[in-house]
């Protein structure tokens, strides 16, 4: 079963999702077999988990998307990272960090 | 899952530049279809590679996204409001790309742009001026609490008359006790005083009012208190509130003023406080200096009367309410005989049908001018849109649609109404003292107009309006037929499409149709006018000054000691240099008063006479009629009354009297009036008369109480008068000295106020001359704007067919066929235009029939000579092209583009 994004913690999606963009603009599809490709499908998203957080992000300003022509001619949806964008993927990830740094911390004394 | 084709060819940055900014839910649900499906599409091309069937590959990849509904009601919830905020903001970048590109377009022809903008300031102009007037004088409330239900309340003349007068105070203390249509009811009685604080005499407007007038009104003195009831016991120390005028005028606005002992007409008043800045009662025109409690010497005064209807009830509610309680008042309905009326006049009431009929018809008048305005700027709109088709085709070639062009247009049209709109507020806000400065003041007090901001949005809105109304027939013409023709073809078209100059020619035949209606209106007032001034008022004004003065009670007691003042100031009077000759009466003609009762001529029935009850009347000594010029036309002057001895205080009345032509001519229409006796009332002494004199009256026959009038001798028995002189000097320069004159027959003696018979005849025909001055104006404006119109229709049609007239000049055409055919073509518009005019303003001037004194509203001359005098100007319009394309030089012409 995949996981749902409930499962994760909160804004980890968001962060994988910046982090993928910041290799390049790309639609959907590209950003979620991106990440299962990196992940060796130990991360398998729900898709619509990931649109959310696309979607999301795109109101908050974080990414910028545009139509345009997909490698197969189709129209799609084009995510980039804006500035403000690539400053809140630096935030998360080094918040990330300091989580993992923290809860290992944890699991490893107990 | 719908696709679009791709237009081959077309980047997409390129199409969004180009594609309407309007994007509603509709294409926010495509856009989160086409994703999802997009995606799901890759999946399942994914996983067929790895080997899926088709059926299992769509199962797998649907498995794999979830829940579709959900997600796009997600996607919906946020996307929906981002979407219409981007929408909003590039829907706003469209327009402002529009202005600035409009406001680009304009510099580059400032010609244009100048004559537009001024046309329409000129149009929005007048057109706020008016309104603003209107909006002051019908529209906006009184400012005062319950200001829209205030009414004033008269007494109505008894049967028969068709007068109304001041209520006596005795029945308005009835009115307050028992009627419910009104919440209150208030007296005032307005006057003038002499006021002194120091060794100068001031004559002032002044006013008692009744304690509870601020309450009534809402309002409290800026300093100091109000009026309270002990104010107005016999005992109380007489106190006066100040006009917030007056008190910065005499007192800088100082605080010290309280407590201050000043002399009213001889008596000393405490000033107690100072009324609120430009407090004037309802329907008095102006701020009156000074203000005292209202006091009632006797119940028989009479005394002005504002009420304030209860909500729900309307001004004839309380008229009937009213009546009925004056037709029952104990002592007050004249033994049943002469049943008091009342009646409740509103605002527009009591402005009269000819103010408001004037007021709108000006209104109506600046609505046309407004109308030829923007038929002008529609015509130079259509001419520019001629030599900008091409630029219109390759924008259209662009990828621009017909709605983005119109847009374009309008946004231009738009930014010169605006601009129009804002220069005509500058000339509205000048117009506006013109209009001040020439509307009589008795009317209403027109001082008080401002552009105020109702003023303003309507000035907005009628640019808006006009903006669209000249914009959008030029914008749909232009962009008719663009991608087509216009490039295909080298040179420019014929004289602009068939169409464009099928309307010009409509607008101009409408625009000088407009302003035959005006000439028309402003030619039939300015002839009644004419009439007016030229009325002969049947004695002669020049030089006549009356001035009124009262001899108080108090200190005349006797009728002895009011006859004795009277002689002094005569023989004061005439002393002065430049007094010819001097005559006491009871009004300065043609002003009259009013008697009251049935009509009976004796040897005669009653039913034969008595449907007049009330007749003009005044009181003059011997040489009333030698001194105001009323000529004699039959019998002889009255015998004056034998005055009052010490012995016997009365005057001992001859009872002869004078009637006036009318009056001789209706009842005694063979002749026969001097030696007939008549009474007024069963009660009514029998007079004789014994002379007929001619017709004194107001030109207009404004407030008129009867055009029937009669005259009997000037008696002691009032405490007023009129001490009327004819001087040779002008009127103005004698009055300080015939003040000075009356004073020093008795300090006790009140001067109220000296007027000449000129100013009240000029006072009559003012309003008048105001509805002429200003239609006339606005008539010659909307002239003007006709002829440029036409002009430069004709002008623009001679340079179109440049090449045409130089081609039949090469062929021998001489400049006097060229003239005529371009004055040919200039005057069928200008005929169909004079017969639409001439037509319209038969049917338009019966509006302002009731206006006209002596004119009819089809008056032949007057419509002939508005239809030559529009013939004449426009030929000249037509003119000065058909001489320049006479000139034409062929070589030149041909040569040409």
């Amino acid at each position: 079963m995949p996981r749902d994004v409930n499962d994760l913690l909160h804004g980890t999606l968001d962060v994988l999702v910046l982090k993928t963009l910041s290799w390049g603009p790309m639609h959907g599809y590209a950003i979620a077999t991106w990440i299962e490709q990196r992940t060796d499908g130990t991360l398998e998203i729900v898709d619509a988990a990931l649109y959310k957080s696309l979607h999301r992000l795109e109101h908050s300003g974080a990414v910028a998307a545009e139509w345009g022509l997909s490698e197969n001619n189709r129209r799609a949806k084009y995510y980039s990272l804006t500035t403000r964008g690539r400053q809140l993927m630096r935030a998360e990830t080094a918040t990330w960090r300091r989580y993992v740094v923290a809860v290992s911390a944890v699991l490893e004394t107990a | 899952m719908s696709d679009k084709p791709e237009r081959p060819g077309m980047p997409e940055g390129v199409r969004r530049a180009f594609r309407l900014p309007w994007r509603g839910k509709a294409q926010t649900d495509r856009d989160i279809d086409d994703e999802v499906a997009f995606h799901v599409e890759m999946r399942i091309a994914a996983l067929r590679a790895s080997g899926f069937t088709p059926e299992d590959a769509r199962a797998e990849a649907l498995r794999r996204f979830g829940d579709v509904e959900e997600f796009h009601d997600y996607c919906q919830t946020i996307d929906a409001p981002y979407a219409r905020r981007a929408r909003a903001s590039r829907w706003a970048q469209g327009w402002m790309q529009d202005v600035r590109f409009a406001i680009r377009q304009l510099r580059r022809t400032p010609a244009f742009t100048t004559i537009a903008v001024l046309t329409l300031a000129l149009g929005i102009g007048a057109n706020t001026a008016i309104f603003s007037v209107v909006q002051h004088v019908l529209l906006a409330p009184i400012p005062y609490r319950g200001g829209d239900r205030i009414v004033q309340i008269l007494e109505s003349i008894p049967s028969g008359g068709h007068g109304f007068v001041i209520p006596r105070a005795k029945l308005v203390s009835v009115w307050q006790a028992r009627a419910h249509s009104l919440e209150q009811i208030v007296g005032y009685d307005p006057g003038e005083a002499t006021f002194s604080d120091g060794p100068t005499l001031e004559a002032i407007a002044s006013a008692s009012i009744a304690v509870d007038m601020l309450p009534f009104l809402g309002v409290h003195p800026v300093l100091g208190r109000n009026f309270v009831p002990g104010d107005t016991m016999a005992d109380a120390a007489p106190v006066a509130l100040l006009g917030y005028g007056m008190w910065q005028r005499r007192y800088g606005g100082s605080s010290d003023v309280l407590g201050r002992l000043v002399k009213l007409n001889g008596k000393s008043f405490v000033v107690i406080g100072v009324m609120p800045r430009g407090l004037a009662l309802p329907f008095d025109p102006g701020e009156r200096g000074v203000w005292m409690p209202l006091h009632l010497t006797t119940p028989y005064d009479r005394i002005q009367v504002l009420g304030r209807l209860r909500s729900g009830n309307s001004a004839s509610d309380a008229t009937r309410e009213l009546s009925a309680i004056a037709a029952t008042a104990p002592g007050l309905s004249g033994g049943g005989k002469y049943p008091g009326a009342a009646s409740v006049f509103t605002r527009r009431d009591l402005l009269g049908d000819s103010y408001q009929q004037t007021l709108i018809m000006l209104f109506g008048a600046v609505g046309l001018v407004l109308l030829i305005a923007c038929a002008n700027v529609a015509n130079l709109l259509l001419v520019r849109a001629g030599s900008r088709e091409r630029e219109f085709a390759v924008r259209a070639a662009l990828g621009a649609g017909r709605g983005r062009l119109v847009r374009q247009v309008l946004t231009e049209s738009m930014l010169l109404a605006l601009a129009g709109c804002a220069v005509g507020l500058l000339l509205a806000w000048r117009g506006l003292r013109l209009i001040i400065a020439l509307s009589p003041a008795e009317l209403s007090n027109l001082a008080g107009v401002r552009l105020e901001p109702v003023v303003l949005a309507w000035s907005l809105g009628i640019a808006v309006f006009t903006g669209l109304i000249f914009g959008l027939v030029p914008a749909l013409l232009a962009t008719e037929h663009t991608i087509g023709e216009s490039l295909k073809s080298s040179t420019r078209s014929a004289s602009g499409s068939v169409r464009a100059r099928r309307v010009r020619g409509t607008l101009i035949v409408g625009e000088i149709a407009l302003s035959v209606v005006l000439l028309v209106g402003a030619g039939l007032l300015m002839r009644s006018f004419t009439a007016l001034e030229h009325m002969d008022p049947g004695f002669d004004p020049h030089g006549l000054v009356g001035i009124s003065v009262e001899m108080p009670e108090e200190h005349f007691a006797s009728r002895l000691s009011r006859y004795a003042a009277i002689t002094q100031m005569v023989d004061g009077v005439s002393k002065i240099p430049g007094v010819q000759s001097i005559t006491v009466a009871s009004d300065m003609p043609p002003n009259d008063g009013a008697a009251f009762g049935d009509l009976e001529i004796a040897g005669r029935t009653l039913a034969s006479s008595a449907q007049v009850s009330t007749l003009g009347f005044a009181m003059g000594d011997e040489n009333y009629f030698r001194v105001i010029g009323l000529p004699l036309r039959e019998g002889r002057i009255f015998t004056p009354d034998i005055p009052p001895t010490a012995a016997a205080d009365s005057a001992i009345a001859t009872h002869e009297i004078m009637i006036n032509q009318r009056f001789a001519k209706r009842f005694w229409p063979a002749g026969g009036a001097v030696g007939a006796r008549i009474r007024l009332g069963d009660k009514g002494d029998w007079m004789t008369i014994v002379g007929v004199v001619g017709d004194a009256q107001l030109p207009g026959a404004l407030r008129v109480i009867s055009d029937l009038r009669m005259y009997v001798p000037f008696s002691s028995v009032t405490s007023q008068a009129e001490i009327i002189v004819r001087s040779a000097v002008p009127s103005g320069t004698l009055t300080p000295e015939l003040n000075a004159a009356i004073m020093r027959a008795s300090p006790f003696i009140q001067v109220h106020k000296s007027q000449t018979a000129e100013s009240i005849i000029a006072e009559a025909v003012a309003q008048p001359r105001f509805a002429m001055t200003l239609i006339g104006a606005f008539a010659l404006l909307a002239l003007i704007l006709a002829v440029v119109g036409l002009y430069g229709v004709i002008a623009y049609s001679v340079s179109q067919r440049t090449r045409e007239i130089g081609v039949r000049i090469a062929l021998g055409a001489q400049p006097r066929d060229v003239v005529t055919i371009v004055m040919r073509q200039g005057f069928a518009l200008v005929a169909l235009g004079i017969a639409l005019g001439v037509a319209a303003a038969f049917g338009a001037t019966r509006v302002i029939q009731s206006l006209l004194f002596d004119v009819g509203s089809t008056d032949l001359a007057t419509f002939l000579i508005a239809g030559a005098l529009t013939a004449i100007v426009t030929s000249l319009a037509c003119y000065i092209p058909a001489r320049r394309a006479a000139r034409i030089d062929p070589l030149v012409a041909l040569r040409a583009d």
